[in-house]
């Protein structure tokens, strides 16, 4: 029964995001558009407001979340409402929390389930084209991309995508419908950098 | 025009039936271990073993990141190999939890108490609150302590501490595993692809040795085709200027070629590629039977040049079938059939040849009087007998090509992953109590094994009561955390540790997690697996003491064709004595006989002298070239002795002799380790047998020679 309302509501959600979607903008969003913008992309910095629905939620979770993206690794900060930190890299994903120093390292075994979440993760918010392209079947409208998986992709686990784009093709809003759960991921603000990060930052 | 419609029509026919053929690619896979124990031993030890069909990529110092490491996993992917986890077969497998009431204390004491689970919390909650986490989720639901985890781990770690000097592997080590059949041209794209990478990127896999093997075979025999035919056609041209010669040459040795195969595939069903390689030797005595029928009068010497010459060769093949090993009686009869393919060929077109004439050379021939002739045999008897043989072994490493760059590549890996490159396995029969019997083992000279972890009742007992609590009180710890933040996960029941397990059992459950079997089962009886430290070896004492069958692929056929080798050199010698039978009986004469033999023997002692000076030893490679060899020796002393001396006949012999030369010098010059030995003693015996019948002229002004 809960399963069922989350996907009226998460449809419901993409209606009036199309249609909000389509009075905004200006210029559409397309491939060659997003592959323009984001081929020199090195590094990124985000806040984002996250909703969460999962069966494995007694309730949406909503929490805030500080990215942080570079080659080298992701990291994905949760400000509020548990206070945690998780670096996506290559290998192995890093949990840490933000008073002590101390990580907890679980190796990413290639073939596992992890191994394909920090795929599909990394690939998301690196705009990586490339990785999305092959795993998905993309398709436009208005300031909106759809990606919906192909019928061999390892990612098969995500059932559908939903990214929203500004009017200078800045992800806006992103929703993620995948096996046993929902999320919704607002930016509240995004730096790209052609660059890596400067030290000081995060 | 009838004739060559007639020889048209046959190699079609020969083509078709050739074309259902089944080629067997492995070069030893028809050897077999002679007690059915030990070869059902061997090929249930092997089956689905680890290293099969598995490709190992380093990426070394980590220096590939996201894209390039993609891009690797998708050029193996496109050839047919997808990602595994080194220590465990497959990487979602489920690991039987029970496995780890045989973990250290101080294992799971750390994990199980209060700090252990606050980090076994943080990693579950990071990874359910990322995006699309909650697909892991289930996996908790599973294993709520995540105990598959340290048991996996534990299990690797022991056996990659096998060697106390080996470094332990780092993260970048990973494993790929092939899942359809073995495509040569694929594997060779994605060799070159991978070495174009650079040399951060070090691979290795048994797939790239056997593309490599076919590429270099590949290459061999284009190049060595080549190479020969452009010299026997050199050759030809400065004996015989006829066409229809030529034309007979080529036809022959064709339908001599489908003959060969079709009677082995009528026999054994399939063709093993290096008995097809085989019958580039057919050339040597197809040219020779050819060449000696050219123009031909049909006088008694001729006829019992002949009659010798082809005699002999069918005895020396016939013989081989008397061998144990298929691919020998495979050999033998390829031979036979290519051979009665040709002469029969060649009977068709005997009034052809009789057109056919050969243009002479002349050069001086060294008498050597009968004194001289005795005195020469005994010195070679003498030395035959006295001088150190090599030694007659076989080494498998002797049968594959393997390139610098390869090697390199093994190198690398054999420090890299020390532990995985085991040293020799053997399997012993399992006893109802399996850990006195391992026990009882020399176990310094033993590599690491499950049984290392095994537990006996007692210890079982005293353990179970603390990791029942243990396991009870942390579950509900964590099930407690993850409520409070929130999340709505389904647990089973805590584990339960309630029954012994026994070695054997346990053996059962630990095999996912070995990187080779430790037990093997065959009908109904048990063998347990043991593998020796890298460098250690057991003595044949305890060997027979402990009843172990060795395992190792390298000992196990290394056995095999060294006695195959000493079988074939004792059909050789039966051969011999056969040879000699049928030879007094053509040439009524025994001293005949002994001039016959003199070129062999020459060839004989001229061989063990290059192979001690090259401190080589004796395989079966070079016994199958001496097998021609022996043929070819006595076709060319015996036409050259019953003939007289004769110029024609003596130009018929430098013809034929420097055609087979030809074909196989350019083998010394092959990449491949099997074509290039072949080569080089056929090249020595036939060589020195060839000048000896040429140069050497005996003195057969006997009244009984002059009589025959």
């Amino acid at each position: 029964m809960m399963k069922k309302l989350f996907t009226l509501w998460y449809h419901f959600q993409l209606v009036v995001l199309l249609a909000t979607s389509h009075t905004a903008s200006a210029v559409p969003v397309s491939l060659e558009g997003l592959k323009n913008k984001y081929a020199n992309l090195e590094s990124l910095q985000a806040e984002i407001d996250q909703t969460k629905k999962s069966r494995f939620l007694f309730k949406p979770l909503k929490s805030q979340v500080k990215l942080t993206y570079s080659k080298k690794e992701l990291r994905w900060e949760m400000v509020s409402p548990f206070s945690q930190i998780v670096l996506v890299r290559d290998n192995a994903l890093v949990t840490k929390s933000t008073e002590s120093a101390k990580e907890e390292i679980t190796p990413i075994v290639q073939g596992s389930k992890l191994h394909y979440l920090s795929l599909f993760f990394r690939a998301l918010f690196s705009m990586d084209l490339k990785v999305l392209e092959k795993q998905f079947t993309l398709s436009f409208a208005g300031q909106v991309m759809t990606a919906l998986p192909q019928k061999n992709s390892e990612l098969s686990f995500i059932k559908e995508m939903t990214f929203v784009f500004d009017d200078d093709l800045r992800l806006d809003r992103v929703k993620v419908s995948a096996q046993e759960e929902e999320t919704e991921l607002q930016f509240r603000s995004l730096k790209t950098f052609a660059t890596s990060l400067p030290k000081a930052m995060p | 025009m009838r004739n060559a419609i007639f020889a048209l029509v046959v190699i079609l026919v020969a083509a078709l039936a050739a074309s259902r053929f089944r080629i067997e690619n492995d070069l030893i896979s028809s050897l077999k271990a002679e007690n059915p124990q030990h070869a059902a031993l061997f090929l249930e030890f092997h089956k689905e073993s680890f290293f099969q069909k598995k490709i190992f990529v380093d990426f070394e110092e980590m220096s590939v990141q996201g894209e390039k490491r993609a891009r690797i996993d998708a050029m193996l992917k496109d050839a047919g190999y997808h990602s595994i986890s080194l220590g465990q077969k497959n990487a979602n497998a489920e690991i039987p939890q029970a496995l780890a009431a045989f973990l250290p204390k101080e294992k799971l004491e750390h994990h199980l108490s209060p700090t252990g689970v606050e980090q076994r919390f943080q990693e579950i909650m990071s990874i359910a609150l990322l995006p699309g986490g909650s697909a892991s989720l289930a996996l908790v639901e599973k294993d709520l302590l995540g105990l598959q985890k340290i048991i996996a781990t534990h299990f690797l770690e022991g056996q990659l501490r096998t060697s106390a000097s080996a470094p332990t592997p780092q993260g970048t080590v990973l494993a790929y595993e092939r899942t359809g059949d073995l495509n040569y041209e694929k594997v060779l794209q994605l060799y070159q692809r991978l070495k174009d990478e650079g040399p951060h990127i070090r691979f290795i896999g048994g797939d790239f040795y056997a593309a490599e093997n076919y590429a270099a075979v590949q290459y061999d025999i284009q190049k060595c085709t080549l190479l020969s035919l452009l010299f026997t056609l050199v050759i030809f041209r400065l004996f015989i200027r006829s066409w229809a010669f030529l034309f007979l040459a080529l036809a022959g040795n064709f339908i001599s070629y489908l003959c060969g195969i079709v009677a082995v595939e009528l026999l054994f069903g399939n063709i093993f590629a290096i008995v097809l390689g085989y019958t580039s030797t057919f050339l040597g005595f197809n040219v020779e039977y050819l060449v000696h029928l050219c123009g031909a009068e049909e006088d008694s010497k001729t006829k019992r040049g002949l009659t010798s010459a082809i005699g002999t060769t069918f005895i020396g093949f016939l013989i081989l079938l008397f061998a144990k090993a298929e691919i020998v009686r495979q050999i033998a009869v390829i031979s036979i059939g290519g051979m009665l393919g040709f002469l029969g060929f060649l009977m068709y077109f005997r009034s052809s040849l009789k057109k056919v004439t050969l243009l002479t050379y002349s050069w001086a021939l060294s008498p050597l009087s009968k004194k001289a002739f005795f005195a020469l045999f005994g010195i070679l008897i003498l030395a035959a007998v006295v001088l150190e043989k090599p030694p007659v072994q076989t080494d498998i490493e002797g049968f594959k090509y393997e390139s610098d760059f390869l090697k390199e590549q093994a190198r690398h890996f054999q420090s890299r992953l020390n532990a995985l490159s085991l040293g020799d396995t053997f399997a012993l029969p399992a006893h109802p109590d399996l850990k006195s019997q391992f026990d009882a083992l020399p176990q310094d000279l033993l590599s690491w094994h499950p049984l290392n972890l095994w537990k006996t009742f007692e210890q079982q007992t005293e353990e179970r009561t603390w990791l029942q609590s243990a396991v009870g009180q942390a579950h509900t710890a964590l099930e407690m955390k993850l409520k409070e933040a929130g999340m709505r996960l389904t647990f089973g029941k805590p584990l339960s540790f309630q029954h012994h397990i026994d070695a054997h059992s346990f053996l059962d459950l630990a095999q996912m997690l070995s990187l080779q079997k430790s037990t093997v089962t065959l009908q109904n009886s048990h063998h347990l697996v043991v593998s020796l430290r890298p460098g250690k070896s057991f003595s044949q004492e305890m060997q027979s003491k402990f009843e172990l069958v060795p395992l190792t692929p390298k000992t196990h056929y290394n056995n095999l064709l060294t006695a195959l080798s000493k079988e074939m050199a004792l059909l050789f010698a039966v051969g011999l004595c056969v040879m000699v039978i049928y030879l007094v009986f053509i040439q009524k004469s025994v001293l005949r006989v002994l001039y016959i033999a003199t070129p062999l023997l020459v060839a004989w002692v001229v061989t063990i002298l290059v192979f001690s000076a090259l401190g080589k030893s004796i395989s079966i490679i070079h016994l199958l070239g001496f097998s021609l060899v022996i043929a070819l020796a006595v076709d060319y002393s015996s036409i050259a002795i019953s003939t007289h001396y004769a110029r024609i006949h003596l130009n018929k012999i430098m013809l034929t002799g420097l055609c087979t030369l030809a074909g196989f010098a350019v083998l010394a010059f092959a990449q491949h380790p099997v074509l290039r030995e072949i080569g080089m003693s056929v090249s020595i015996g036939a060589g020195v047998s060839l000048a000896f019948s040429l140069f050497v002229r005996f003195d057969l002004s006997t009244r009984k020679a002059q009589e025959s």
